[in-house]
């Protein structure tokens, strides 16, 4: 055993880790960084050590680190090819020479206890594609150890690094004079049971870290105005440039953000029951005027999520309205999050509220519950849409339609400048918050069990976010809130800062329930099946006789209509691949009904009944349990059909639009 | 003849001759009406016997509409929840601004073409009854003009169409200036006083060379040209001969439009009816609104035509 390796199973005791009260999480995986911001250069020089400590049952020989600012490093990055897969946003237009960025890594030293020298690593560096091979892909990087960290042993590194930063990608790199920076340190990847869980940058996934402390010191020009993940515990200035000291336990990530232009307000969470949050709002000056809304919005997901799962531990958060086009909008970071607003976005709209719950309630689902972003983003995405969509639901009521107007040609990133709000048009929680429109298209692209990195790029998430706020919303109906309730907050309590996978969560379920719903999982989860049930035909229409009956002994012929007596078939279909047990009711002129629930496994199911009344209509999952049915317009069937005043209705506003359109060609002449 | 007089002589020629608003009205409706006939047959496909069709009586049902947007293929596209109300003027004025217009559905442009050709045969006889300005309105007249001077101004049209393909081809060029000129520009205000200016910029091509080409069928009209080359290029010379006339007239009355959509904003029925009288009423109030722009839009016609008939008008 070597001098190194002796030291390395020793570093608990040597090298103490940075320590706060009552840790909530293992720690394991801890940050000291110091990191300057040039914003002419548009550059960071960073310094950081990190201590690691291996909390599994097998030793580590080498180190993994996300250097995620290199899949923008050229056009041949693994995210770069994946974004081109997909049809709308700036990868196609290709970023141009000021636009890419890179993470470089100019020094790495094993350091075996302080005041010791290191042992310099940086030659047995290398980069690896453990995902697709591409060798062009630098977003991870390999540190081979001169001797393997033992289980429970602790490895302490020093980092020096340099980054170009980008002009935005991925929701972080600068515009103009605003800066938001994420995924901006070398960071180490997940050692789990099996090995290193590191993946290289994917276009279609996040992050995946260890919870630890961070200790952050940011330099920037003093003109700045940061804001960050944890609390600002010091600041000093000298020479025009000022250091803030940010410190942080138990987060899995930190990000920070400078502009010279944020106002800055700050406000109480109070609620009952739950512990209280100091808000801290950096705002764009020009949205003034919804700093109120963004203020609600953020206690509206502290309250609810904090009620439904679990309190906020934290006791602060950042909220950070990005600068107009800045692609920073919509992100998570542990108490830290960008929401994102437009000029004139008029209240009952849904924005900046609902984009404002759902970072926020990220702090949750993302934050607190730290998911492998990189292979199961819905426990995470499709968890927060849920609670988003419920949220906005229970807090503001169904939005409005918003259409946004000023979308001048031959510009992608223009537009939408002027919007206009149809007051009479709303938009409910399974279209604006579940979002099954844009689901419905995507549906049968993948199975949610497929690693989320391998989900195809321009249709991934449809399923981590949007069909997983529609299952649990059918579980919602299905098992009740109170039972989804207390298997979400099981769940929460029972992962909260760990890593949890899906099996986790099905056992939850399971446990909760009281009742085994792998039946549920394997057709949402483990399937790329769609949904959708029917009414198909429905017939009611007097008895009729035709042919011979006995009478008095004898077989008579006889034709007989019976006024009131109606035969009524009714056949509900399964259209859709995937099964759900489904209720199918009959509705009678009489007011009575009949009900039934039909397993829904057979691809169709044959209801008689003769009655004296004639059946009105026919409906299958009436109080639509299903929400993942893709097609619910069918799901119900008059016996008279009513559509024409419909029709002739919405033909009609079109007809005035089409004659108007007519004479906006006219004009050409 | 000042600017106003102009205006309110034109607008009195107008109303003088209701028969050849109705006759245009009429016009429009009937080109409208198949494939508003084609639509409410898809509607009523889609919503078949289901109990949907109570919340599309009630208001709009943003979830039956997602699902008919998403097996619509043809015309059926076209739906749109903001064509309720005025949103569905605002959808147009879009189209016309940033020339999408004619990247819409191929069977949508194709009919609009087909418009604008019948609109080219009509002028003849618009400009005749605006010119001429007595008697009643015949229809056998109407076409009679229309029929002589179709080909001129089918003539004037291409010649108009290649300066309005130029200002969209502009456009976007300008628009891409703009875009690269605020890429570093963090503050949305800004962003859209660039955009602002330069889509007026865009609306004031377009309009202008719109006031151009008026002219030119005027003077085509009224000078009996058989060249379209030199009628244009009079078009031109007429409005920057009579600049502040011409110009105070035309964006006049563009303003005056603009006020009159503002209006209809505000009176405009919403999507709450559910029964045959409202439905008739609201769209009832929507023809109202097409016949007064119908209205304007001769305005135009006959106002200019008689700015350029008053005498202190520079020929």
């Amino acid at each position: 055993m070597t001098r190194s390796s002796s030291l390395l199973w020793f570093l608990p005791i040597l090298v103490p880790m940075a320590a706060s009260a009552q840790p909530l999480s293992p720690r394991n995986a801890n940050y000291r960084i110091e990191v300057e911001l040039d914003p002419e250069g548009r550059t960071l020089t960073g310094k950081e050590t990190i201590t690691w400590k291996n909390l599994q049952p097998i030793p580590a020989s080498d180190l993994r680190f996300h250097l995620y600012w290199n899949a923008w490093l050229n056009n041949r990055s693994t995210w770069l090819q994946e974004a081109r897969l997909r049809t709308t946003g700036r990868n196609l237009e290709g970023p141009r020479e000021g636009d890419w960025s890179s993470s470089e890594v100019e020094s790495i030293r094993l350091v075996p206890d302080v005041g010791m020298p290191g042992i310099d690593l940086t030659s047995g560096v290398s980069y690896e594609a453990p995902d697709d091979g591409n060798p062009e892909d630098r977003t991870l990087m390999v540190v081979r150890l001169p001797e393997p960290v033992a289980p429970e042993g602790v490895a302490q590194v020093e980092l020096t690094w340099k980054s170009k930063i980008p002009r935005t990608f991925a929701r972080t790199g600068y515009r103009g004079n605003f800066f938001f920076l994420a995924q901006w340190f070398p960071k180490l990847a997940v050692f789990e049971a099996s090995g290193w869980n590191a993946h290289q940058f994917h276009a279609g996934t996040e992050f995946y870290s260890d919870y630890g402390d961070y200790d952050v010191s940011i330099t920037v020009p003093s003109a700045y105005v940061v804001g960050a993940t944890g609390r600002e515990t010091d600041r000093t200035e000298a020479a025009g440039k000022t250091t803030y000291r940010y410190q942080q336990s138990d987060v899995h990530d930190f990000a920070w953000t400078a502009s010279p232009d944020y106002l800055v307000f700050e406000e109480r969470f109070e609620v009952s029951g739950l512990p209280p949050v100091e808000i801290r709002l950096l705002l764009q000056p020009e949205h003034l005027e919804q700093k109120d809304r963004h203020f609600h919005a953020t206690a509206a997901a502290l309250e609810n999520y904090g009620k439904w799962y679990g309190p906020y531990p934290y006791g602060h958060v950042t909220v950070v309205d990005p600068a107009y086009g800045s692609g920073a909008g919509g992100m998570e970071y542990p108490t830290f999050f960008t929401a994102g607003t437009r000029l004139f976005n008029p209240f009952g709209g849904g924005s900046p509220e609902g984009v404002t719950v759902h970072e926020c309630g990220h702090q949750f689902w993302y934050g607190i519950i730290g998911n492998n972003e990189f292979e199961h983003a819905w426990l995470d995405e499709g968890f927060n849409t849920f609670s988003t969509a419920r949220t906005m639901e229970v807090t503001y009521g169904p939005r409005r339609y918003v259409k946004r107007y000023l979308n001048p040609r031959g510009t992608d990133r223009l537009s939408g400048f002027l919007p206009l709000m149809f007051e009479d048009i709303k938009v409910d929680r399974l279209i604006g918050g579940d979002r099954l429109d844009s689901f419905r298209e995507d549906a049968t692209w993948d199975a949610q069990s497929t690693p989320t990195y391998k989900y195809f790029p321009a249709t991934g998430g449809a399923h981590s976010y949007d069909k997983t706020s529609l299952w649990l919303h059918t579980l919602e109906r299905y098992l009740g809130w109170d039972v989804l309730q207390r298997i979400l907050s099981t769940f929460f309590a029972r992962y909260q800062f760990k890593h949890p996978r899906p099996e986790d969560f099905f056992a939850v379920a399971n446990e909760v329930r009281g009742q085994d719903l792998t039946w549920f999982f394997d057709q949402v989860h483990r399937s790329s099946n769609d949904f959708d049930y029917a009414i198909d035909s429905v017939k009611s229409e007097p008895v009729k006789f035709k042919g011979f009956a006995e009478k008095s002994g004898e077989l008579v012929h006889r034709e007989e209509e019976r006024k009131d007596l109606y035969r009524t078939e009714v056949v509900a279909r399964r259209l859709g691949a995937a099964t759900f047990p489904v209720e199918v009711v009959l509705v009678f002129e009489d007011g009575t009904e009949t009900r039934d629930f039909w397993d829904g496994l057979d691809r169709w199911k044959l209801y008689v009944e003769e009655k004296p009344s004639k059946l009105r209509y026919a409906a299958v999952d009436p109080s639509r349990k299903l929400t993942l049915d893709l097609f619910y317009t069918n799901n119900s069937r008059l016996v008279e059909p009513q559509s024409k005043l419909p029709a002739r209705k919405w033909a009609s506003k079109w007809m005035i639009w089409f004659q108007d359109l007519l004479a906006t060609f006219a004009f050409f002449v | 003849m000042s600017t106003l007089k102009a205006a309110f002589k034109g607008l009195g020629r107008v109303l003088a001759s209701p028969a050849l608003v109705l006759f245009l009205w009429l016009a429009n409706v009937l080109v409208a009406i198949p494939l508003a006939v084609s639509m409410a047959a898809s509607i009523a496909e889609s919503v078949g016997s289901s109990l949907v069709h109570q919340n599309l009586r009630d208001g709009f049902d943003m979830g039956w509409y997602g699902e008919f947007d998403a097996r619509a293929k043809g015309v059926e596209k076209t739906l749109a929840p903001s064509l309720v109300g005025a949103g569905a003027f605002f959808d147009n004025i879009e189209a016309w601004l940033n020339g999408r217009l004619f990247e819409m559905l191929p069977a949508v442009v194709a009919l609009g073409l087909v418009y604008a050709f019948l609109w080219a045969l009509f002028l003849g006889g618009i400009l005749h009854r605006y010119a001429d300005r007595g008697g009643l309105f015949r229809l056998s007249e109407f076409f009679s003009h229309g029929g002589e001077f179709f080909f001129r101004f089918v003539r004037l049209a291409v010649l108009s169409g290649l300066l309005y393909y130029l200002v969209y081809r502009f456009a976007s060029w300008l628009f891409g200036r703009v875009e690269e000129a605020v890429r570093d520009v963090t503050v949305e205000r800004t962003v859209l006083g660039y955009v602002v200016a330069a889509a007026l910029l865009v609306a004031l091509l377009l309009t202008f060379v719109n006031m151009a080409f008026d002219y030119a069928k005027i003077a085509t009209y009224k000078e009996n040209r058989r060249s379209m080359i030199l009628a244009a290029i009079k078009g031109f010379r007429l409005v920057l001969g009579n600049f502040g006339r011409t110009t105070l007239l035309y964006y006049g009355l563009g303003l005056f439009g603009l006020l009159l959509l503002g209006a209809y904003h505000v009176v405009a029925p919403g999507p709450g009816q559910a029964s045959v009288p409202s439905i008739v009423f609201a769209f009832l109030v929507g023809q109202a609104y097409l016949v007064a722009k119908l209205v304007l839009r001769l305005t135009f016609y006959a106002g200019q035509m008689a700015l350029y008939e008053s005498p202190g008008f520079n020929r």
